[in-house]
Order: structure tokens, then C-alpha cells, then sequence
């Protein structure tokens, strides 16, 4: 199941409250295996680490193995996109916004540990959609 | 369809032209009509040339009006654009009078409580209360306006210059050459019109933000060697691909989110101010700084993280609003950002990197960053909504801020924090001041000034009480106690109170009235200090009106020059003190704002402690009828052989009260209530009684019968 954020929310994603409000507009996940793309969206934790939670959430509901695949077609440092992508999310626990790089992505590792989960993030060209690089954790 | 983008930028252009009117009526009041300078310099046609302004200024409200009426009726959108284009050459004339126009015109002084901001900067933000934090006050509204030390280009190219050339030569032998001074200041430059409105001074910080970002503080690395090193050369070549000065954007950037860390919300309300007062420029991004609407974004964003009262529904619901408009006014210019991959990476960059390296990291740098703004900081984090609601609530009511009530009672009230009042008038203005304009002004009709006048003085009203509230709080943070247990037993209720006439309250029925909020008495942060057996000690004021001879028009001369009384005012900042010699006479006023049910009576008197110095309170006329609103004047004379050295503060007055049967008539109720609401003393309006208007104008008939 693939879901191109851009078309639900736009392109802007820095408001958490009001992507809250619009989270009925994501299809209903059913699936095990889910492709989130964010290419040519503007990225904040504050927005991002809503739909991160609500996906993991479904993944709960739905006593599956999460397999998370991210998209995004910016090769931006790995910590910027962990930052972005699962700062301050219910999953990782609270107050991750101003912990290291390294504390944070041995807390996602672990989190998923727990579920069996598995997330990517792939790094993908905008035009040629040739992967540049995965970033792999969890199992 | 709705348009109320439209409609907002027509408010903002509105909102402009007021400011305008009102800074040139504040030029006419200090120059060329009653005031010291004005009675000094009397320029008979400088009035002439002030009116060609108002008439300008007269012309764009005008035609705002015109504007919101037309969109408030059913507007096509081809209309809708128009009007947007329209809001845009307005605002650039107005842009033109002032950097072109007042340049012509003198400076009004510059109110004491923006001295006191400048003071805060320096001893909060800077950490150096020895600093000199040098306020220029400039014609130019753009950005450049905010270029360092006007005069410093002169010390460091001319004065250099004439310098080197005078110590070129021996002109006398043994003596010591000149060099140019170098001076420890700060320099920030504020536009002219907004010296007096406290909305836009948060912009301040992110002036001062410019000098303190040295070597120091940012690292050896500059801020786009830091950024290529980061994100590596194929991104960093999309920043490249902007064709801008990287360096200077990220520096703005950094001088916005340093602002918004020290002052919190209302830095962004105040950019935004200064962003849309100034329509950009011919298309394109601008080569130093980064487009409006990306600028309140990376705001917003970094705010959204540090102080969740912007995620407030009211609040969050008009900064969103405002980056809207601003980005669709950039957008005219540079097209749809987002689209633009330098953009997005460039915002990218700016919020996950300053916030790490200097605003939320955990690294060593950071952490030492941090500490060095946490008194500031800590003061913004502790906006609480509640509080801030209720600061609304009191300056909406034309009431000063300085404290508010912590209890559900009246009896108990804290400080209140330059950050809070600051965004609390913010939020009036957009809730408040904005709606009520465009309310009057497509209702009514613009055709006499007296509309105009009416809303530059609705201006003025909020305006005093956003200073007030910023120049009394800080006296209060040295009063402020925890609430004390009175010890009062038996407090009769208000009704009862009311009911049985009585001659003098004892402290159980004040403090019954003072619960209730009855009687209203702010800032009252102290009671058990101010609470005596049946009265209410009350402190000096701020303000004073020293009274000058006035040896130019001799009283008696001419029945006319009675309009000469000359007086000079006096505004004393924090710690300041006035000296009040043996047997001179000044006005001042209470620190308190009061107000009396209309069955309640006070009696205003002096304290024994300051009458055995010789200072007496008031000149015969210390009687307060019921249902008074405002700052109690104080008459003061030192009636002692000695100089009496006054600080505000002080508790040199007490009030008694009465209950009395409630009048026909109470004090506010009276049309011709010349001193109702007034937020300090005023000057004697006695042209304004009936009797002395009667007297004047058969003087006046007789004098033109005779003629």
C-alpha cells in the first residue's frame, strides 16, 4: 500500500494540529507493508511525528508487523531525516526532540525490536526514481 | 465568495494610514501646539504643511473604507485583485511618506517605556547592564532602515579621514593626536511611526540579534561553511542555484529565531508588522533576505516547539492567517516557494540546524548558548493562556496590565512580564482593534474627520495602556509578596455594605469590596502593606507636570495668554526619581488605576509618614465621586523647608471611602467627565466648564463690538 502524502496534505507539513485534524483523509490501512512517499514535501517533526504515530498505531490495531517504507527524494544527513521523521512521536516516547542522533536511532532500533518492526527510509531521485541510498532499522 | 485575505490586506493598510495620522498629530502636540518646545519655537507655517499630511493620510482611510465595503459586497474575483493591487500602492505611499516625507518633519520624543525595552536588551539579552544600547530612530521602513550605526560610517570613513589628515601634519609640537573614538553600543533603528506602538518593538531583538551574533557566539565556521559541510555538495549546489547571499539569509534567520527564543510569540506578530508594511520589491528573491513568507514559517515552526500557546485555536487561527497573506504576496514575486528546491532545502537546513547547534541541542556549544538567554527564556515559557486571556480582557477595557489577579478574587495580583503584555497586545490588535475598524469603517461614513480622529484616538486609548502596563510592572516585581493571610474576620458582604450608608469602611468592608471587584483597585500585588484600619494607601505615580513660569506671556497681560501656562511632563524610568523643591507645586498621579461602583465615594490624603516631611497630596480637592474611573491626580506641594526626593512606587496616599445613596448622576455617567479613564494625570482642563466657556465668550463678544 502506497500513500503519496503530497496529495493528502500538500506539500507543506509543519503544522501538527492541522494535520491532526485531517488525518480521516489517509486510506485505511490494512495492509502489513506500507510506503509512506514524502517527495516534495516540506518535512517538521511537529506534523510528520503525527502521521508517524497514527501509522504505527494502525499497525497496532491491527496486531500486524509493521514493515514501514519512507520515501523522500532529498538526500538530506540521516539525522536530519530521523529528526524529522520520528522526533517527539508517541512511539519513540517523549522528550525525543533534543536527544542525539545516536540515542535516537538506538530508540527506534529498540522500539521496533519490540514489535518486530521494520522501517526504511529511501532516499529516492525525484525524476529517475533510482534509490541513492536505504536507511534500514529494526529487524 | 469570501475574501477575507483581501480584507486583511485592506485592515493592514488601514491600520498604517492611523499609525501615520496619529504620529503627525504627535509632532503637531510636541512642535507647534502646547507643548514646551512648540511655545519656544513657533513655527506659524508648519501647521499649514502638517495638514497636507493628515489630508494623505485622510485620503487612504477614506479609501479603505471604500475597499472593505466593496469586498463586504459580493466582490468578483477580478475585483478581489484590484483591491489587492490596490492595498499594495497604498501601502507604498505611505512607505514613500515616510521615508521621504517625514524626514522633513521633527522627531517626536521617544516614549520612556522603549527606552526601557532598549534597557532590557541590554541587561537581559546581552548580559551587560554597562552596555550602551545606542536607539536610532530612522525615516527608512524596509530592512536597511535596520543597518548598524548611521553615524558610524561617518566615524570610521570621514572623521577617519579628517583625522589622519589633521595628525599628519604637526600643527603643534608635544601634543597628542586624535583618534577616532570607538564606541561600545549596541545599535538598533526603529522606523519612526512605530516608536510608540509597543507591537512592533519585539522586531527589536532581532536588530540586537545582529550585533551579538559574533565570532564567539556562532563558532570560527561561518554559517554557510557549517551548512555545505552538513548537507554536502549536490544539495548545497540547489542553495546555489537561489543566486543569493547565502550567508546574509541564513544570518536573518538566525536573527529571527534568536528573537522569537528571547521574546517568544509576539516576534512573530511584529515581523510580520514590518513585513507587510513594506510591499516587495520588483520580482524575484531578494539578494539579502530570504522571502516574508518563509521567514514567519521557520518562526512559527521554531515557536510550535518551544511555547505551545501558539497552538492556542485563537492564536494559531491568526498567525496562519498572516503567513497566507504574506504568502501570497510573495508569491506575485517569486512564485510558489515550495516549488522551489533551494527553498525547501534552505528551510530545511535553517530548522533542523539552528535549532541543534544553538536553540535545543545537547551538545556543549548549545548548551552554553543556552544558558547564557535561560532568565529570558524561562520568563517566555512561563506564558500561560489563561493568564494572557485575562491581560487581553484588562487592556481591551482600557485598563493597564501591570499585574494580574492570580486568585479568583481581586485581592491578590502578580506582575506582569514584558513578554505576556507584549503578545497580549498583539493579540488585541488582531481581535480587537482590527475588527473594530473594520466595523466602524463599513458602517459608517468617512466623509468628516471626526471618524478619523475617532479611530486614532481608539489607537491612542490602547496604545497608553499597553505602555503603562510595560513601565509599571517592572516597580512591581520589587513590591510583589506572596499572598498574606489578613487575619480579617466578620467580612460583611457587598450587599450589606451597600445598603447601610456608612461614613468611613473599616478594612473588613474594603477588602470585601476589593474581593469581589467591586471595587477595583490595579495593580494591587501588596494588600497587607496597603490595608490600613479604614483606608487604602495608594503610591506615586510615574508621570509629573512641573509647572514653569511663563515669562513670555505674563499672566494678566492679555485675558488670551491664560493659554500659555507652560508645563513640561516628565516620564521617570525604573529606579528614577523626581526632586520636589521647598514650595514648588507639581502634578502627579496615582500608581493605581481605580474604580468605584457608583454608591462608593473616596476621600483622598496624604500619609502621615510623607506630611511630616511637608508633602502635601492635594489642593483642596481630594474628594473622589462615586463611580470615578481612573489614575487619581495628585496636587503635590512641598510645603517644608526641605527638597523631598519622590521615587514611584512609594506609598506617599490613602484613600478613605463612604458608601453613599448611589447617585442620579455618577462621575462616569457625566458626559462632561474630563477626567474619567484617564491612565495618568492631566493638566487643568478648566476651558472645558460650562462657566469659564461662558466668561470667555462675552469677553470675546465684547471685545469684537468694540473693534
Amino acid at each position: 500500500m502506497k500513500i503519496k502524502i503530497k496529495e493528502i496534505f500538500g506539500e507543506e507539513l509543519l503544522d501538527g494540529e492541522l494535520i491532526r485534524r485531517q488525518l480521516q483523509n489517509l486510506p485505511q490501512i490494512i495492509n502489513k507493508k506500507i510506503i509512506i512517499d514524502y517527495s516534495e514535501c516540506v518535512m517538521e517533526y511537529d506534523a510528520t511525528g503525527v502521521i508517524t504515530d497514527y501509522i504505527f498505531d494502525r499497525f497496532s490495531v491491527a496486531k500486524s508487523t509493521p514493515e514501514l517504507i519512507i520515501i523522500y527524494d532529498l538526500d538530506y544527513p540521516e539525522e536530519y531525516l530521523l529528526s524529522f521523521l520520528f522526533s517527539e512521536t508517541k512511539f519513540l516516547g517523549e522528550d525525543t526532540a533534543h536527544i542525539s542522533n545516536e540515542k535516537r536511532k538506538e530508540l527506534l532500533n529498540k522500539k521496533l525490536g519490540e514489535c518486530n518492526g521494520k522501517v526504511i527510509i529511501r532516499i529516492q531521485d525525484s525524476s529517475t526514481k533510482n534509490v541513492i541510498r536505504d536507511y534500514i532499522y529494526g529487524i | 465568495m469570501e475574501y477575507d485575505l483581501e480584507k486583511n490586506y485592506v485592515l493592514e493598510l488601514l491600520d498604517r494610514a492611523i499609525r501615520m495620522h496619529q504620529h503627525i498629530n504627535a509632532i503637531e502636540t510636541e512642535f507647534y501646539r502646547g507643548g514646551v518646545v512648540a511655545q519656544a519655537n513657533s513655527l506659524d507655517n508648519a501647521p499649514e504643511f502638517l495638514e497636507s499630511f493628515r489630508h494623505a493620510t485622510h485620503e487612504v482611510i477614506a479609501s479603505c473604507s471604500k475597499l472593505l465595503k466593496k469586498l463586504r459586497n459580493n466582490p468578483t474575483s477580478s475585483d478581489a485583485m484590484t483591491i489587492f493591487k490596490v492595498t499594495q500602492s497604498g501601502l507604498m505611499l505611505l512607505k514613500e511618506m515616510h521615508e521621504i516625507g517625514l524626514a522633513n518633519l521633527p522627531r517626536p520624543a521617544v516614549p520612556i517605556e522603549l527606552s526601557r525595552f532598549t534597557r532590557i536588551i541590554g541587561e537581559h539579552v546581552f548580559k551587560e547592564p554597562t552596555l550602551k544600547i545606542a536607539l536610532y530612530v530612522s525615516e527608512n521602513v524596509t530592512e536597511t532602515a535596520f543597518a548598524s550605526d548611521p553615524l558610524g560610517k561617518i566615524r570610521s570613513s570621514h572623521l577617519k579621514n579628517f583625522l589622519d589628515f589633521v595628525n599628519s601634519f604637526e600643527l603643534l609640537p608635544d601634543e597628542e593626536n586624535h583618534q577616532v573614538k570607538n564606541e561600545n553600543s549596541i545599535d538598533i533603528t526603529i522606523p519612526r511611526i512605530d516608536i510608540h506602538c509597543p507591537m512592533t518593538w519585539p522586531t527589536l531583538f532581532h536588530e540586537a540579534a545582529h550585533s551579538l551574533l559574533t565570532t564567539e557566539l556562532r563558532g570560527k565556521q561561518t554559517f554557510v561553511e557549517r551548512i555545505k559541510e552538513k548537507i554536502g555538495n549536490s544539495l548545497f549546489a540547489h542553495l546555489e542555484t537561489l543566486n543569493v547571499n547565502l550567508e546574509s539569509w541564513a544570518t536573518e534567520v538566525w536573527c529571527d529565531l534568536f528573537g522569537a527564543y528571547v521574546i517568544g510569540p509576539s516576534f512573530f506578530f511584529s515581523q510580520y508588522y514590518s513585513f507587510i508594511a513594506v510591499p516587495p520589491l520588483n520580482g524575484g528573491l531578494h539578494k539579502d533576505h530570504p522571502p516574508a513568507c518563509l521567514r514567519l514559517k521557520l518562526i512559527k515552526a521554531f515557536l510550535g516547539h518551544r511555547n505551545p500557546i501558539i497552538k492556542n485555536e485563537k492564536l494559531s487561527r491568526i498567525i496562519d492567517s498572516h503567513i497566507k497573506l504574506v504568502q501570497k504576496i510573495d508569491e506575485h514575486h517569486i512564485g510558489n516557494p515550495n516549488q522551489k528546491t533551494g527553498l525547501r532545502i534552505f528551510s530545511d537546513v535553517m530548522r533542523f540546524q539552528f535549532r541543534v547547534t544553538f536553540f535545543t541541542g545537547t551538545e556543549p556549544e548549545a548548551t552554553t548558548f543556552q544558558e547564557k538567554f535561560r532568565s529570558m527564556v524561562d520568563v517566555v515559557n512561563q506564558i500561560e493562556t489563561e493568564r494572557l486571556f485575562l491581560i487581553y480582557e484588562e487592556l481591551k477595557e482600557g485598563l493597564p496590565a501591570p499585574s494580574i489577579r492570580v486568585t479568583e478574587d481581586y485581592t491578590h495580583e502578580k506582575p506582569t512580564s514584558v513578554q505576556e503584555v507584549l503578545l497580549a497586545s498583539c493579540y488585541l490588535r488582531e481581535d480587537y482593534l482590527l475588527p473594530k475598524l473594520d466595523n466602524l469603517l463599513t458602517t459608517e461614513t468617512i466623509g468628516n474627520e471626526s471618524i478619523v480622529e475617532q479611530l486614532v484616538n481608539v489607537y491612542d486609548k490602547v496604545d497608553e495602556t499597553v505602555l503603562r502596563s510595560l513601565q509599571l510592572s517592572e516597580w512591581l516585581f520589587m513590591f510583589d509578596q506572596k499572598p498574606q493571610d489578613l487575619s480579617l474576620t466578620n467580612i460583611p458582604n457587598v450587599d450589606s455594605i451597600k445598603t447601610n450608608i456608612t461614613p468611613l469602611l473599616s478594612d473588613r468592608e474594603i477588602y470585601s469590596l476589593l474581593k469581589s471587584g467591586e471595587l477595583r483597585v490595579t495593580p494591587l500585588v501588596n494588600l497587607k502593606q496597603q490595608l490600613g484600619s479604614s483606608s487604602l494607601d495608594l503610591r506615586l505615580g510615574t508621570s509629573f507636570e512641573i509647572f514653569l513660569p511663563n515669562n513670555r506671556h505674563p499672566l494678566g497681560e492679555d485675558f488670551r495668554d491664560l493659554e500659555h501656562y507652560h508645563s513640561k511632563r516628565i516620564d521617570l524610568d525604573f529606579l528614577e526619581h523626581i526632586v520636589l523643591l521647598p514650595g514648588e507645586f507639581m502634578l502627579a498621579h496615582s500608581f493605581e488605576y481605580l474604580s468605584l461602583p457608583n454608591w462608593l465615594a473616596g476621600e483622598l490624603d496624604g500619609r502621615s509618614t510623607y506630611a511630616r516631611l511637608g508633602l502635601e497630596i492635594h489642593m483642596t480637592a481630594g474628594m473622589i465621586d462615586p463611580g470615578f474611573e481612573g489614575t487619581t491626580t495628585f496636587e503635590l506641594f512641598n510645603g517644608g523647608p526641605n527638597s523631598i526626593r519622590l521615587f514611584p512606587g512609594l506609598r506617599v496616599a490613602q484613600l478613605r471611602f463612604r458608601s453613599v445613596n448611589p447617585p442620579e448622576f455618577p462621575y462616569s455617567s457625566k458626559m462632561n467627565a474630563k477626567y474619567r479613564g484617564r491612565l495618568q494625570h492631566h493638566r487643568s482642563l478648566y476651558k472645558e466648564d460650562d462657566d469659564y466657556k461662558s466668561i470667555y465668550k462675552e469677553i470675546k463678544k465684547r471685545e469684537n463690538k468694540s473693534r
